[in-house]
């Protein structure tokens, strides 16, 4: 960041005018202020259109405080507070925000008693360990197919929280519905691969891409 | 209490001691975050983030005179990182719902009345085009009527400068309340090559 500012012609005008509207001008600088004043009618106007500004922008930083007065300290992180101690944090801490996304991170995270799948993940069907048990909802289905993904080899695993990309209140002041993404690492393997180029023109086109050449083993004479 | 024992006792491990120094400070900490935020960044979210970096790092502050400038650091920081995060966000948001990240939030529609809101979004809207380093000393003036002095303790800028920054940006705020858009964009762009 420039720490010094250029001097300019209008910089003396401009802080005494700012003097008179924080309301911190001493006697010296109403001096000067009416003689410019004299020399330049607008003076007095500007001084009460800045006051204006001030005034609304004061109202505009108060409302930022109002809202950092009701963000607390989440002092069960402190580094030297005990580990029993951080896990009531969501319950002290009410900032939404994180207690949404500590929400998310325990919501997708394995829980015991699902039940295991063991069926073949190319077959389409599903099989358990309960019986042949079928998804009911949506949070199983998706415990499933992680689960069969992971035997096939297809799923790595998913990501231990997930990233909160909008919220928005509920009408009824109740909470927040969030919109989020569950960052699932899967396997693949490719065998088109396709790349971006430039046409003549400008215009861009996908063009099938060259496949990687094998290694090439050391020939024997 | 001086502040430097409150800091050395909350890098000890004093929780109640970092808790004071987050409530004294925590309003300036706002308008700093207002001054660097993106846009449509909510303010609330940005304010956890900081306070949970303060409470995570204040062991890490060596030099107990300089927790405002290290508090304002943490929050500008903080500021810049949501916005390229949020940037990326959006984009992922856009492939699966269009209407949803064209949406503008205010952070301060939350309990006022229309007209309360409409002026802090033209407010907003102005301000955000001043440059950066205008913009931060003229929101900190109104946090509570902070000094010249107390200013440049935040940012490391010199008294001068501070009251410079201020008057330029007051001006320039005044002029863009009164020049249509298109004019407004080439002044800023002319103050800020003036400033590089």
């Amino acid at each position: 960041m420039n720490d010094q500012v250029r001097p300019e012609p209008t910089d003396r005008r401009d802080v005494l005018i700012g003097r008179v509207v924080d309301g911190e001008a001493t006697s010296q600088d109403w001096e000067e202020i009416r003689e410019l004043a004299g020399d330049d009618q607008t003076v007095f106007a500007e001084i009460a259109e800045l006051q204006e500004l001030r005034r609304q922008t004061i109202e505009y930083v108060e409302e930022a405080g109002d809202i950092a007065s009701r963000v607390e300290l989440p002092s069960h992180l402190h580094p030297k507070v005990t580990p029993a101690g951080r896990m009531s944090f969501v319950g002290v801490w009410g900032g939404w925000a994180v207690a949404a996304l500590v929400a998310v991170a325990w919501s997708i995270g394995l829980r015991p008693g699902d039940p295991l799948i063991v069926g073949d993940a190319n077959s389409g069907t599903m099989t358990g360990n309960l019986g042949g048990a079928v998804a009911t909802n949506a949070s199983e289905a998706l415990q499933q197919y992680l689960d069969m993904g992971k035997e096939s080899g297809t799923v790595i695993g998913e990501l231990p929280s997930g990233i909160v990309l909008e919220k928005h209140p509920l009408a009824d002041g109740s909470g927040y519905e969030v919109l989020y993404i569950r960052p699932i690492i899967e396997r693949a393997t490719v065998h088109n691969v396709f790349r971006e180029v430039q046409t003549e023109s400008g215009k861009s086109q996908i063009v099938p891409a060259a496949l990687p050449q094998p290694a090439r083993q050391p020939q024997s004479w | 209490m001086e502040e430097s024992d409150l800091v050395r006792r909350a890098a000890a491990g004093d929780a109640a001691a970092a808790e004071q120094i987050w409530v004294t400070h925590r309003r300036w900490i706002a308008a700093v975050l207002l001054a660097h935020k993106p846009r449509q960044t909510d303010l609330e979210d940005l304010l956890q983030e900081v306070a949970l970096s303060v409470v995570q790092k204040i062991n890490q502050l060596d030099d107990p005179s300089a927790l405002k400038p290290w508090l304002r650091m943490i929050a500008v920081n903080t500021a810049r990182a949501t916005g390229r995060k949020q940037t990326r966000r959006r984009g992922l948001l856009r492939l699966v719902r269009p209407d949803v990240a064209s949406e503008s939030v205010s952070d301060l529609t939350t309990r006022e009345g229309k007209e309360r809101q409409a002026r802090a979004r033209k407010l907003g809207l102005l301000i955000d085009q001043l440059p950066e380093n205008y913009r931060e000393c003229v929101l900190l003036r109104c946090a509570r009527g902070m000094s010249h002095k107390q200013i440049s303790d935040v940012t490391g800028l010199p008294e001068t400068t501070v009251e410079t920054r201020i008057a330029r940006g007051r001006r320039m705020l005044r002029e863009l309340a009164q020049k249509p858009a298109k004019e407004r964009a080439a002044m800023v762009e002319a103050v800020a090559r003036s400033e590089s």
